[in-house]
């Protein structure tokens, strides 16, 4: 049965921020002359996240997905509107909804710098009121999945990055919650380590009754986990779908890269918005379905390739395309 | 309640213990924290030995009475050391690095895990020595010292620390309204230093600040006045009294500035 | 505000402690010198040129140990030179922003305060700047060796805030023990320099001081160079 663990009604945050110039005398007429300005975080939203699902939350830096992160975790306040949070309203922290959600933050340690994270770990068994020997055995399974058993007992500060991540996933799955926030989970990881902690997720969480909001800027985190795709841009969600709906949004391109043989002896012209000058030893464009065939035999007629490419433009690709066409409509919409 | 408060103390329990496995990574580093405090106790003894060479009494107050001043100075100094020093003096930094955000998702008292997470348990010795200190400086009162007295030892040193745990907390909660606090930490020790020495040593204003308003004066003046005067009737109901209150009042302006804190994001 | 409003503070501190001391004694005078004269001394607190900044002094061992030495050893500038001209930056603004307060503190409630004394307070001030600059940095350096250098630290400081006569003017404490201490380049961080201001000292003493800051601040230099270079070769680039 699908139900909704996460709602909100026009939920809104607003920041008041002062105005400051640069410079030492803009520095010190700021003391007496101030200027204040409304900055919405997070425009009214309405949201329904339903139990079992994970959600790829995404946007350029300054989008609102870490304040829509901390109005559903209960970190902040909103300005406007509700949210509940398996039934509670979350920024009045009751322990019984604390006790049900977890924080992951990929920039942050959560577990002690000097000691072993085993011994961490005694800590959160103590802080979420948990059986001491079921939740070490479970400790250990999840080291053993995440390949990290040999170096539970090492001091934090003497783990890799990936390790560390590692240790921190456990800390947060220990007490079993049923929200999950990860907030960029695999930044700054070397590629094995990230594939290590997606596959994890995948195997792991995916299907299973936990509700995860992931955010991250790796898009192969986001391609690879989300079932739902929430796509922040300035304040507001611009896209709320599946991977692949958002994936069909964009007008199908394909990137044509071909190598010539030797330089070419005069300009080529294969259409009035398309030439390949004189000497040019390649040829790299973003072509519609419709052009590639025409290009490509124009191409292949007149010129000695050596090699030939077509790419179809990936998850990453699309999103960044989409995120510009965002920014420039937003630029638009102020000047207006 | 009863649970409450076994599940801060159970919490307690853990953090010393984690904290002790933590020191025990640096062995070298206990040995300087004895030193370091050692090297502050012996600062506070050649002041006072040394003004006594040219002087007889302070405010009615010989050297006897002051070695216990002294002894109650040390002995607080060390219980704060070992419980709270630490994790008040890095408060401002987690603040600004928002690490609150990661404890206040904890369903514990966030209060407990800002102020009390890191013991330092090297200055155990410490305690030992100013334990040690106290018990000599009581022995040698002119007028003797009946050792059943030194049972108010567990009444007053804990009410002190109570103090100088509110006083201390409120001055830190300050990082959570403003963006640099820094100078709020210099503030507190200028007011602590005030505290470090009879309060009757002051005038009426400065007696009334550092006894009612921000009641520094009373961690180490009152608990002496308790040992050394056994016909002082009012200094240990008031020490009570403002520890109590302090503490009651300390809790609320916690929530207070965490409500802040979450509202100005 | 903070850089104006603690160092008052802390002033005022002490002369509350000190007049209460001397009032509570009964007696006028305390080691020969009335509350008048103890205030004449703590002024020189205000000034600040005495004392290390602490927070100065922990990011220096942060950089060290975080690894973040990398970029500052990878500039046209030495790192001591670029630690050094901060600091002095900092306590020269500082002194010169307090001269009016101080100023303004010992006309108002009439202390002994000898301001044609000032321009040779000042530089004894900044040479002694330089001196514990040099004694900090050597220490702040053996964090190329040890994990933990900031109770090493703490303990230096501790040491020298006896020594210089910032607890309390030197001359209260017995002989020998006075002389010895007094001959010490710490005791140019605050005691000499406000004894000479408040008058407490005469000129004599004063000269003497800048002979042990001499000795003092040359060999703290070598010692600052000796662990520095020793270090720098040691260091494994920590966070490079």
């Amino acid at each position: 049965m699908n139900d909704v663990v996460i709602k909100t009604n026009q939920l809104t945050r607003n920041y008041l921020t002062s105005h400051k110039e640069a410079g030492l005398l803009a520095a010190m007429k700021g003391l007496f002359f101030k200027t204040s300005e409304v900055k919405h975080a997070l425009f009214p939203t309405n949201l329904e996240i339903t139990r079992g699902q994970i959600v790829g939350l995404v946007g350029s830096n300054g989008a609102g997905k870490t304040t829509l992160l901390k109005l559903l975790s209960g970190l902040i306040f909103p300005t406007n509107g509700t949210a509940t949070v398996l039934g509670y309203t979350p920024w009045e922290r009751p322990n019984c909804f604390l006790k049900q959600i977890s924080l992951l933050l990929g920039q942050k340690n959560q577990l002690w710098w000097d000691i072993p994270a085993w011994d961490s770990f005694h800590l959160l068994i103590t802080i979420y009121d948990l059986d001491k020997s079921k939740t070490l055995k479970h400790v250990d399974e999840l080291a053993t999945r995440l390949n990290c058993q040999h170096v539970l007992k090492t001091p934090l500060r003497r783990l890799s990055l990936g390790e560390r991540m590692k240790m921190e996933l456990i800390g947060c799955l220990l007490h079993s919650p049923k929200i999950l926030f990860l907030d960029e989970p695999t930044i700054g990881l070397d590629v094995v380590a990230q594939t290590n902690i997606r596959q994890f997720i995948l195997e792991e969480l995916k299907g299973t009754d936990v509700t995860i909001i992931l955010t991250s800027h790796y898009m192969d985190d986001i391609a690879l986990l989300a079932d739902r795709l929430l796509l922040m841009s300035h304040g507001a969600i611009a896209y709320d779908g599946t991977v692949d709906d958002f994936m069909s949004l964009t007008p199908s391109t394909k990137r044509l890269i071909a190598d010539f043989t030797t330089p070419l002896p005069e300009e080529l012209i294969i259409s009035p918005n398309l030439k390949i000058p004189v000497g040019a030893l390649s040829f790299d464009h973003s072509l519609s379905s419709t052009e590639l065939f025409n290009v490509l035999r124009i191409i292949t007629s007149k010129i000695p390739i050596r090699d030939l490419k077509i790419e179809e433009p990936d998850f990453e690709d699309v999103m960044r395309i989409f995120l510009e066409k965002e920014s420039s409509l937003h630029k638009a919409r102020n000047i207006v | 309640m009863i649970a409450s408060l076994k599940k801060m103390l159970n919490l307690e329990w853990t953090f010393f213990k984690l904290s002790a496995i933590a020191d025990l990574q640096v062995p070298f580093n206990l040995g300087l924290q004895f030193t370091n405090d050692i090297l502050w106790y012996s600062m506070q003894i050649i002041l006072f030995e040394s003004l006594y060479l040219h002087i007889d009494s302070l405010g009615g107050w010989g050297i006897a009475e002051m070695r216990v001043f002294l002894g109650v100075l040390f002995l607080v100094d060390a219980f704060q050391m070992i419980l709270f020093a630490y994790n008040f003096d890095v408060f401002s930094e987690k603040i600004a690095r928002n690490e609150l955000d990661l404890l206040l998702l904890r369903p514990v008292s966030s209060q407990q895990l800002m102020t009390s997470q890191k013991l330092q348990c090297g200055f155990l010795l410490n305690a030992v020595f100013a334990l040690s200190w106290l018990l000599w400086s009581l022995s040698l009162l002119p007028e003797g010292f009946p050792w059943i007295r030194s049972l108010l030892i567990l009444i007053v040193v804990p009410a002190a620390l109570s103090i100088f745990y509110s006083t201390r907390l409120i001055f830190c909660s300050f990082a959570l309204l403003i963006t640099r606090a820094e100078h709020f930490h210099d503030l507190y020790f200028t007011f602590f230093k005030m505290g470090q020495r009879p309060d009757h040593l002051y005038g009426p204003g400065i007696r009334y600040i550092i006894l009612l308003l921000v009641p520094v004066g009373m961690i180490t003046s009152f608990p002496t006045k308790v040992l050394v005067d056994p016909t002082n009737s009012w200094a240990l109901p008031a020490l009570l009294t403002v520890a109590a209150s302090y503490l009651f009042a300390t809790n609320l302006f916690w929530r207070w500035s965490v409500k802040r804190y979450m509202t100005i994001g | 505000m903070g850089i104006v409003v603690v160092p008052v503070c802390y002033f005022l501190v002490e002369a509350a402690f000190w007049t209460g001391l001397i009032k509570a004694s009964g007696d006028e005078l305390l080691g020969g010198f009335s509350a008048r004269y103890y205030l004449g001394y703590f002024l020189y607190l205000i000034l600040q040129l005495g004392s290390m900044n602490w927070r100065f002094e922990r990011a220096m061992i942060a950089e060290i140990n975080n690894g973040a030495v990398n970029a500052l050893l990878l500039r046209p500038s030495s790192f001591f030179e670029y630690h050094m001209g901060q600091l002095l930056g900092q306590k020269l603004i500082t002194a010169l922003a307090m001269l009016p307060i101080i100023s303004f503190i010992a006309w108002r409630w009439d202390l002994p305060f000898h301001a044609e004394r000032l321009p040779m307070v000042f530089l004894m001030g900044i040479c002694y700047v330089i001196l514990l600059f040099s004694l900090h940095f050597a220490v702040a350096s053996m964090a190329f060796f040890f994990d933990n250098v900031y109770s090493l630290n703490n303990s230096k400081n501790m040491i020298i805030w006896i020594l210089t006569g910032e607890l309390m003017p030197l001359d209260l404490l017995p002989s020998p023990i006075r002389e010895w201490i007094i001959a010490l380049p710490f005791s140019c961080g605050f005691y000499i320099p406000a004894a000479y201001l408040s008058g407490r000292i005469e000129i004599d003493v004063f000269l003497r001081g800048f002979i042990s800051l001499a000795i003092g601040g040359v060999a703290f230099g070598l010692l600052a160079q000796f662990v520095w270079k020793r270090g720098v070769r040691r260091y494994s680039g920590t966070g490079a």
